[in-house]
């Protein structure tokens, strides 16, 4: 049934385009954009963290005067958490178990926990495996890392990006993205710039509407993926 | 709930602007996305560059649309996804409904998607005992409230926050409060335990990319993710006329959507998918990509009408029109408003059922200036009056048939009109003739209240004196020869 719709769509999109195509001429060639400013990696940093903090994330840096792990354990603090999400990604995980560790009464679930237990948990602490400095956005790919989750049902979401992985570009995020054959690594590939938002009412900005209602970064120093 | 219908364009229109509650609305509205739209372009500095680039991938996306529909099929279904393709919108429902059947989903949720409105989906799928819960905030107002979007972007714009506030009293059995956060805080509740139970999810599409058999879909509060990545099946609903060519192509598209539709830089979320997520661990087991004729093939052929297939759904064209500004988008009586509805609304659901709408425009276009992908609306405004106008067949609608002997008159006096403009001496001496008249007192009397059906055309309009020299006289006499005059 559907094959037969195909078909006639296809064919009347042929017809239809047959002439038109004739009538067109050549399209010009598209010149190739222009090539994007480099930032340096200290300015990308620094557009990161204040195009996103603009958008009202939250980004931890190491001149906070703390590390990864003091940083979260602030965040779990001031948000009263006690059941913490976490993914695979094998630093997040470290990080939430030292923490876990450390405290009594902190629960961790893991991605894989089922949404009933997701729904529950009050902080989502994922990797990203880049950051865009033009858009201050975190680019998160599920080949890498279960993220789908646990970077969305909690109220509260954590992403710990490497410094070294803040792109330029919106483009290079495009491209950073796909293997060598120019197919995408991931099936599912995030881009997050920010809490979860809305104006569906009175255009009046609430923010933490279905995703996150906080998202905050922690800038860390080990190497990119 | 009767929904406006756009047969009775002109009766919708009356009453929308003896609406002040609606007008209130959508002035303050339509003024701050007007605002926060030239707040992010000036921030672009090469705005223009982007738009033109936008309009030429277009252009090729549309000229090859048919090698790239399969390209898009053999890479989706390469990575695992379902492609279905639906000639009309019957055809389409019955494709969702068919899923939904044989895979025993009983729960459903739905991200926005203007596509699932224009093929009726929601009903369709109602029939079969199976209603989607709308999970984008204001698409959920409305399906509470029984009505249909009234703008491209933010569905339930028309209301106020005292009217959702009852709203949620009504249906929800919750404390009155019109607290803003207070009612979002309400729908997140209410749509997580939707959202916990879904066994199927439909979402619309932004962009589908040929090159990667992949779909985009942008999203700021996160429900289309949670609609995408939660339930065991995911059905995503598209027109044909969004695929574009390649993957780097989204990156003029994402500098441009955001800002015209919002004024954001970027939405908070961006979901690019291929194929369904379960071989990964993680999302649907299927991905089902439904993908609708509907009367787009038929805008294909002709230049001026292909750019109709270019719109990315920005709404920016809504919010800068002074039509819409003043009457909405239920007036339209169409799934699609505003100067671009005004365009596909004849050409999906044909010609006679919307007539009025292409006259809807004082074709000032400013909607040509605001579009991100330059598409030419007044072009194409003239283009579907001209149909309108020489459709041999007559609309069968009492708002047409009432207008019909205005029609001949109509075409009588532009007859006239047209002969008298093209004959300098014609034209002198209807305007003496004029003159004489305007200058008695009778003369002067009839031209204020000149009779129907031109009465409507003087009504809101001053009658001027003529001048006491008229100025062929002054041109002939004093100017002609001086060469111009200063």
């Amino acid at each position: 049934m559907t094959a037969q719709a195909r078909a006639a769509i296809l064919s009347r999109t042929s017809e239809a385009l047959t002439l038109a195509r004739r009538t067109a001429g050549k399209l010009p060639v598209e010149p190739p954009p222009a090539p994007a400013p480099a930032f340096a990696p200290f300015e990308r940093i620094e557009r990161f963290r204040r195009i996103l903090e603009g958008v009202g994330g939250r980004v931890w840096t190491a001149s906070d005067g703390e590390g990864p792990h003091a940083a979260l354990e602030r965040i779990v603090a001031a948000a009263g958490a006690t059941r913490i999400a976490v993914s695979d990604a094998p630093f997040a995980l470290q990080l939430v178990r030292r923490l876990a560790g450390e405290r009594p009464g902190i629960e961790v679930v893991p991605w894989s926990a089922g949404r009933a237990a997701l729904v529950e948990t009050d902080v989502g602490v994922t990797c990203a495996q880049w950051g865009i400095a033009e858009t201050g956005s975190l680019v998160l790919e599920s080949a890498r890392e279960h993220h789908r989750l646990v970077s969305l049902v909690p109220p509260i979401h954590v992403a710990l990006l490497p410094q070294s992985a803040i792109l330029g570009t919106l483009g290079e995020a495009l491209d950073v993205v796909r293997v060598a054959s120019g197919a995408l690594r991931s099936r599912a590939v995030t881009l997050i710039t920010g809490p979860s938002r809305t104006a569906d009412i009175e255009l009046t900005l609430v923010v933490g509407v279905h995703g996150p209602k906080e998202l905050h970064v922690i800038l860390t120093p080990e190497e990119r993926p | 709930m009767s929904h406006p219908s756009s047969e009775t364009f002109g009766d919708n229109a009356r009453a929308a602007l003896a609406d002040t509650t609606l007008r209130g609305a959508l002035r303050r509205a339509t003024d701050l996305f007007g605002e926060k739209r030239a707040r992010a372009v000036r921030s672009v500095p090469d705005w223009e560059d982007l738009r033109e680039r936008a309009r030429r991938i277009k252009e090729e996306a549309l000229l090859h649309l048919d090698r790239l529909l399969e390209q898009f099929e053999e890479r989706a279904v390469a990575a695992g996804a379902t492609v279905h393709w639906a000639q009309d919108a019957r055809g389409a429902c019955k494709i969702v409904a068919d899923i939904t059947r044989s895979s025993g989903a009983r729960r459903l949720v739905k991200s926005k998607s203007m596509t699932t409105e224009e093929i009726g989906l929601n009903a369709a799928l109602e029939r079969e005992g199976t209603l989607p819960v709308e999970t984008d905030l204001g698409e959920w107002i409305i399906q509470l409230a029984g009505e249909t979007p009234s703008h491209i972007i933010a569905p339930a714009i028309h209301k106020t926050k005292a009217q959702v506030a009852e709203l949620f009293v009504e249906k929800l059995a919750i404390e009155p409060s019109d607290d803003i956060e207070e009612l979002t805080r309400t729908a997140r509740r209410v749509l997580r335990r939707h959202f916990a139970e879904s066994d199927l999810g439909v979402s619309g599409v932004n962009f589908a990319i040929a090159e990667t058999g992949s779909i985009l879909i942008l999203e700021n509060e996160g429900n289309a993710r949670l609609t995408t990545s939660l339930p065991r099946i995911h059905v995503a609903v598209m027109g044909i006329e969004k695929v574009i060519p390649r993957f780097a192509d989204l990156e003029v598209f994402l500098r441009l959507l955001p800002r015209s539709g919002t004024g954001q830089h970027l939405t908070s979320y961006q979901s690019i998918l291929t194929g369904p997520g379960a071989p990964e661990g993680e999302g649907p087991a299927e991905l089902h990509l439904v993908l609708l004729d509907n009367g787009r093939t038929g805008m294909l052929a002709d230049r001026v009408t292909r750019q109709s297939l270019a719109c990315i759904r920005c709404g920016a064209c809504l919010n800068v029109c002074p039509v819409y500004q003043n009457i909405g988008g239920h007036a339209y009586g169409s799934v699609y408003p505003g100067p671009i509805g005004s365009v596909i609304t004849p050409q999906l659901s044909g010609v006679e059922k919307a007539a009025q709408l292409p006259f809807a425009s004082s074709l000032c276009g400013a909607c040509r200036d605001v579009c991100p992908v330059k598409i030419d609306l007044p072009e194409l405004l003239l283009e579907l009056r001209a149909r309108v106008v020489s459709r041999s067949g007559l609309p069968h609608s009492p708002d047409a048939a009432r207008r019909l002997p205005r029609r001949r008159l109509e075409r009588l006096g532009f007859r006239l009109w047209a002969r008298t403009m093209a004959s300098t001496r014609l034209y002198g001496w209807s305007a003496r003739c004029a003159r004489l008249v305007l200058d008695t007192r009778l003369g002067w009397w009839l031209a204020r209240r000149l009779l129907p059906p031109l009465g409507a055309w003087t009504a809101g309009r001053e009658a001027r004196r003529p001048a006491v020299r008229p100025f062929r006289e002054i041109w002939r006499q004093d100017l002609r020869d001086s060469g111009g005059g200063a």
